[in-house]
């Protein structure tokens, strides 16, 4: 019974330990890769092509498209390492991604964007006004790999149901508070960048 | 190590408490093993799921084994040994079902966890709950729902949002979550009990039947005892009858005939003629009580079965019916080797005396008696046949000439006793075998009887050499 509980201590601790979480600019950034909507609030989340965890990101992400129709604009952003990861443009994660319904799919070379935007843990996902003011960031399960109710996927719905879709939004008042929740996942980038050793799976 | 029973006492198998605790432990041993091979595919299930699900973590380009399949491996080793290993090893012991109960809702909670969460995962629980029912112990529901509910205290406490998805957590989101399983653990109770007592009815039931077979077992040997030994007194008595008639009939037949003989030539003609009837009476009185005598033997005597060569009862059998034979112009032909049987001798001449008898007694008018006797090997048995070109039997006296005193009426068969076939019938019964008769009114008829073949592998020279068995 000792060894069970340790076991499954060892396992919650592990599911529940949030990943690294970056500076994530209050305005959008600049790049070449994504653009800010015009009409919506821009969500991006950022995956590692072979995270096993960010399944249950991707599920939640989709189940927001779901709830949340045409409220805002998803993309999918894939850190792709380097020349020699092309099959990671391809992984089974990838081609999850590909089927969750009016989401684009983009591959940030070297995580350039990513790290613009303070990514480090696969699965974080920024909310944008149509401004670019930063409305979320975080995470958007409650735990690694696991689907169900959590804070920032409540959070992220409740932006995008409240934000107005129409053009103009000069008298409109946004949302002033931003809202943040962990994020679970693996991490985007090698631990030490000056010893990279590729490992492929 | 055998299965030792638990502390409970053990109830008497004759009642019906002690058949229902039979069932229920045969009932607790299967459902034991069911779960051993269950548990077994599920450790190897979340193994092969946490494989094709997370099987390596990663950091950036660098990955190792995934927490995931370290768990299902060890975490699920751990969880599934004792539960399979007592389900082999005590199957039927009242902790074993306990301790399997805990198990799979241990295991449910990390199939839960390996596959994200998926509320698909979740069935496990309640699927377990259904086939835990299979043990009929409502007890081992109520073990099932501790742990989940320990399970959901303890990580709600600790870690609400593996389990609600939210940081903070109502205690009675534990209740809320536990009471979908006491939900159907009330039903599944409901439903053992209700099985538990068809059980006693049924028990109860059998045990009735069982005592009124017993009841009627015990009537029917002592009926059949009763009846026995009445058979046994009539055979006696007949056998008496027939002995002690056969003293006053030989004083009539012999008076007769020396009245016959020294007084003769001082009879009229009537009284020669009554003379006559006297002694044919008597003739057919002494042949009516031989054959009497000849079946109550073959009914009651002990017969020592030995091999005997039908060829050799055959021919004596011939010998003695030599005149007969010679008188109605007969030919017998008979098979160089007709076989050996296991049988009596004395008796077996008898039986051919009596087929070869009637055949010739039975043949057309002005047409001379042609018999074949003949054998074919039917299994381990000899068939031994005698085919005439007699008047035939109609079918419906088939079955009936084998009865005691029946006889087909025909005017040939106006002085038979009505007990020649009924003894040949006797005689091969008692000795094991079997007889019949196939037959054409107008074309003839074939009897045969059948006994158990004995393989030649020499000459036998004496037939007392080689005693088999005793037939009583």
């Amino acid at each position: 019974m000792l060894a069970i509980g340790l076991g499954l201590h060892a396992l919650m601790h592990y599911n529940g330990r949030a990943g690294h979480a970056g500076v994530t600019p209050l305005a959008w950034p600049s790049n070449d890769t994504v653009t800010l909507a015009a009409s919506n609030p821009t969500l991006i989340m950022f995956a590692h092509p072979q995270c096993p965890c960010t399944k249950a990101s991707l599920g939640e992400l989709e189940s927001l498209v779901a709830k949340a129709p045409g409220r805002f604009e998803g993309i999918i952003l894939f850190n792709q390492p380097g020349r020699n990861f092309q099959s990671w443009t391809n992984s089974a994660l990838v081609k999850s991604a590909r089927t969750i319904p009016s989401v684009h799919i983009f591959f940030d070379y070297d995580g350039t964007v990513a790290k613009k935007f303070g990514a480090e843990t696969s699965g974080y996902t920024v909310v944008y006004s149509r401004d670019g003011q930063l409305l979320f960031s975080g995470g958007i399960t409650g735990s690694r790999g696991h689907l169900g109710d959590n804070t920032g996927f409540q959070a992220v719905l409740n932006i995008v149901n409240v934000t107005p879709t129409y053009v103009s939004a000069s008298h409109v008042t946004m949302p002033s508070s931003r809202s943040t929740a962990p994020v679970f996942g693996c991490e985007l980038f090698d631990q030490c960048p000056t010893s990279q050793t590729a490992r492929r799976n | 190590m055998p299965d030792q029973p638990d502390s409970a006492p053990q109830l008497n198998p004759t009642t019906a408490g002690g058949l229902v605790q039979q069932y229920r432990d045969r009932l607790a041993r299967n459902t034991s093993q069911i779960f051993a091979v269950l548990m077994l595919l599920q450790w190897a299930g979340a193994i092969f799921t946490a494989f094709i699900v997370s099987p390596r973590t990663w950091s950036g380009t660098t990955s190792s084994v995934h927490i995931h399949l370290w768990a299902a491996i060890i975490l699920g080793g751990i969880i599934t040994a004792l539960p399979v290993a007592l389900a082999l090893l005590y199957p039927a012991r009242v902790v074993t079902r306990h301790v399997i109960a805990a198990g799979q809702m241990l295991m449910s909670a990390l199939l839960i966890d390996i596959t994200g969460g998926r509320i698909e995962t979740h069935f496990h629980v309640f699927g377990s709950l259904a086939i835990l029912a299979f043990y009929r112990d409502w007890r081992v529901l109520i073990t099932a729902t501790i742990v989940v509910y320990i399970d959901h205290v303890a990580r709600g406490l600790y870690w609400p949002q593996s389990v609600y998805g939210v940081l903070y957590a109502s205690p009675w989101r534990a209740v809320e979550h536990a009471w979908w399983v006491g939900f159907e653990v009330v039903f599944l109770t409901i439903a053992i009990r209700h099985s538990v007592s068809e059980m006693y009815e049924i028990a109860s039931r059998q045990v009735e039947l069982h005592d009124s077979n017993s009841k009627i077992e015990a009537e029917v040997k002592e009926r059949t005892a009763e009846l026995s030994s009445i058979n046994k007194q009539m055979e006696t008595f007949c056998y008496s009858m027939s002995h002690d008639l056969k003293a006053p009939l030989r004083g009539i037949h012999s008076y007769a005939q020396i009245l016959a003989q020294d007084h003769g030539n001082e009879l009229t003609s009537q009284a020669k003629d009554c003379l006559g009837r006297i002694q044919e009476s008597a003739t057919k009185m002494n042949r009516l009580l031989n054959d009497l005598l000849e079946y109550s033997r073959v009914s009651t005597a002990k017969f020592t079965v030995v091999p005997v060569e039908i060829s050799k009862v055959t021919n004596e059998a011939v010998r003695l019916l030599a005149a007969e034979i010679q008188e109605q112009g007969a030919t017998i032909k008979l098979e160089p080797d007709l076989g050996i049987v296991l049988g009596h001798e004395a008796t077996l001449i008898q039986v051919m005396l009596n087929l070869l008898g009637n055949a010739l007694r039975y043949g057309k008018l002005g047409v001379p008696p042609v018999l074949n006797v003949r054998s074919e090997t039917c299994g381990n048995r000899l068939r031994i046949s005698v085919a005439d070109n007699g008047v035939g039997i109609a079918p419906e006296y088939h079955q009936k000439i084998f009865e005691i005193f029946e006889r087909v009426p025909t005017p040939k068969t106006q002085d038979s006793t009505g007990i020649g076939l009924a003894i040949f019938s006797k005689a091969i019964e008692r000795l094991g075998g079997s007889v019949g008769v196939e037959s054409t009114p107008g074309i003839g008829s074939t009897f045969w009887f059948e006994l158990p073949g004995v393989a030649a592998v020499a000459p036998i020279a004496n037939s007392d050499a080689q005693v088999t068995a005793t037939v009583n």
